[in-house]
């Protein structure tokens, strides 16, 4: 609700409240869809489902229980799926900004952050562009895919300090990018898969608590904590 | 967005993974998808236009199909875009067989209301309010494919690439239209405030 005015902001969350679940709401269809898929899809002992901040406070300190270390993960975790954080307005709001206004510039890389060598791209990839051109969004936009892509197939192929790299460049060259969000839960798996699961656990925090991108990024850091 | 983009977008949209065996996640379980989203579909219903005595039906509806399908989901990094698409076709075939029925039962309908003149349900009078009026006045006069983004990115907080993924419509489409929407939003919503402050002539609509 970044670019609103505070009475179109005020409107919008009457809309929120005015269509939110209720318990009752829950708690009937909770019975109605146990009846209809059964006990395995729904278990008795799962009760009515709680509100979604509710459940992740249910589920990831569980999920905690499994490994040794997890419980720090679990804590940040928890942190993140508090309702009302406000965690996940503000990065909503800086990508969209930044597609809602004029063309940005690259940014010179940042003092504070790495600078690491991009690595090849592998054929697939679509052509870089030079550095002039992604002034235009849409060449911005894809020099950005451009580079996740490769993160992600380095992360897929089981090289994810490789994928670091291209996630660094990411960082220097994008540093408010359109695709922030998909490089932050590229970044926190890069990194639990190295082993560095106390700098993943920041950028998991970092994440919009219940997005899908943190979701599967906490599951993928959970399935290595155990796996150590 | 050029051609060339859409591509190298759709590179890093889970839905467009070409190789399902090489998704970075596991797909969750039903469980898990229903206690994390379960409050998004149905505010997603809601918002979709599911009347409040059909909400029951449309929010099991949707559950049952993602019941079925979890297990081909290709990409759970677009889980949510995935289930905003199954909510969004429930909800349109809901609405097209509710008017097929609306038809068929019209004559009846008539003679109900001829000697009980319907009036909303004190849930449906709680559920009301002047802000959810007015706010649902000012999405009105928002063209549907601006409406729609407006309020996924607006009201149901998904983000733009979700949104793209869901409607399957380039980036540049969904920012262009959420930049359009916004303003549009804040124009009719000035109107009527000026309108209310006049209080001189109704308000278009």
């Amino acid at each position: 609700m970044s670019n609103l005015s505070p009475r179109g902001s005020d409107l919008v969350r009457a809309g929120q409240r005015a269509f939110q679940a209720t318990d009752a709401g829950r708690a009937r269809l909770t019975s109605a869809l146990r009846a209809r898929l059964g006990d395995a899809a729904l278990p008795p002992d799962m009760g009515s489902v709680a509100s979604t901040a509710a459940a992740g406070k249910a589920i990831w300190p569980l999920i905690s229980a499994v490994a040794v270390g997890v419980v720090i993960l679990g804590g940040a975790l928890f942190v993140a799926l508090r309702p009302g954080t406000g965690v996940d307005n503000p990065q909503k709001t800086r990508v969209e900004a930044v597609a809602a206004t004029t063309p940005v510039p690259v940014a010179a890389p940042s003092a504070g952050q790495p600078a690491s060598p991009a690595t090849t791209a592998p054929a697939a990839d679509p052509p870089a562009l030079p550095a002039t051109s992604v002034n235009r969004p849409q060449d911005r936009l894809a020099a950005e895919v451009a580079i996740l892509s490769r993160a992600t197939r380095d992360l897929r192929a089981g090289r994810p300090a490789e994928a670091l790299k291209s996630l660094d460049e990411y960082r220097r060259k994008f540093p408010k990018g359109l695709l922030s969000e998909e490089h932050r839960a590229a970044r926190a798996q890069a990194l639990c898969a190295l082993g560095r699961f106390d700098e993943a656990n920041a950028k998991l925090a970092e994440l919009a608590p219940r997005s899908p991108l943190a979701v599967q990024a906490k599951q993928f850091c959970d399935a290595k904590l155990v796996a150590r | 967005m050029t051609g060339s983009n859409s591509k190298a977008a759709a590179a890093i949209l889970p839905e467009a993974d070409p190789d399902p065996g090489l998704s970075l996640s596991p797909v969750p379980t039903f469980q898990v998808i229903y206690r994390q989203y379960f409050d998004f579909v149905w505010s997603s219903a809601r918002h979709l236009g599911a009347a409040r005595d059909a909400i029951d039906d449309v929010v099991q509806d949707v559950f049952v199909v993602i019941h079925s399908k979890v297990a081909t989901l290709r990409c759970p990094e677009a889980l949510r875009s995935w289930i905003y698409g199954i909510v969004r076709r429930t909800v349109s075939d809901y609405r097209r067989s509710s008017r097929t029925r609306d038809a068929a039962g019209a004559r009846l309908g008539a003679e109900i209301k001829s000697t009980r003149p319907s009036q909303p349900s004190p849930l449906d009078v709680a559920e009301r309010s002047a802000e959810l009026d007015l706010l649902e006045s000012v999405l009105a006069e928002l063209d549907e494919p601006k409406r729609e983004v407006f309020v996924m990115v607006e009201v149901l907080e998904m983000t733009v690439p979700e949104v793209v993924q869901s409607l399957e419509i380039p980036l540049n489409t969904a920012y262009s239209r959420l930049r359009m929407a916004r303003q549009s939003f804040e124009e009719a919503l000035a109107r009527r405030q000026a309108c209310d402050e006049e209080n001189r002539r109704p308000c278009r609509t």
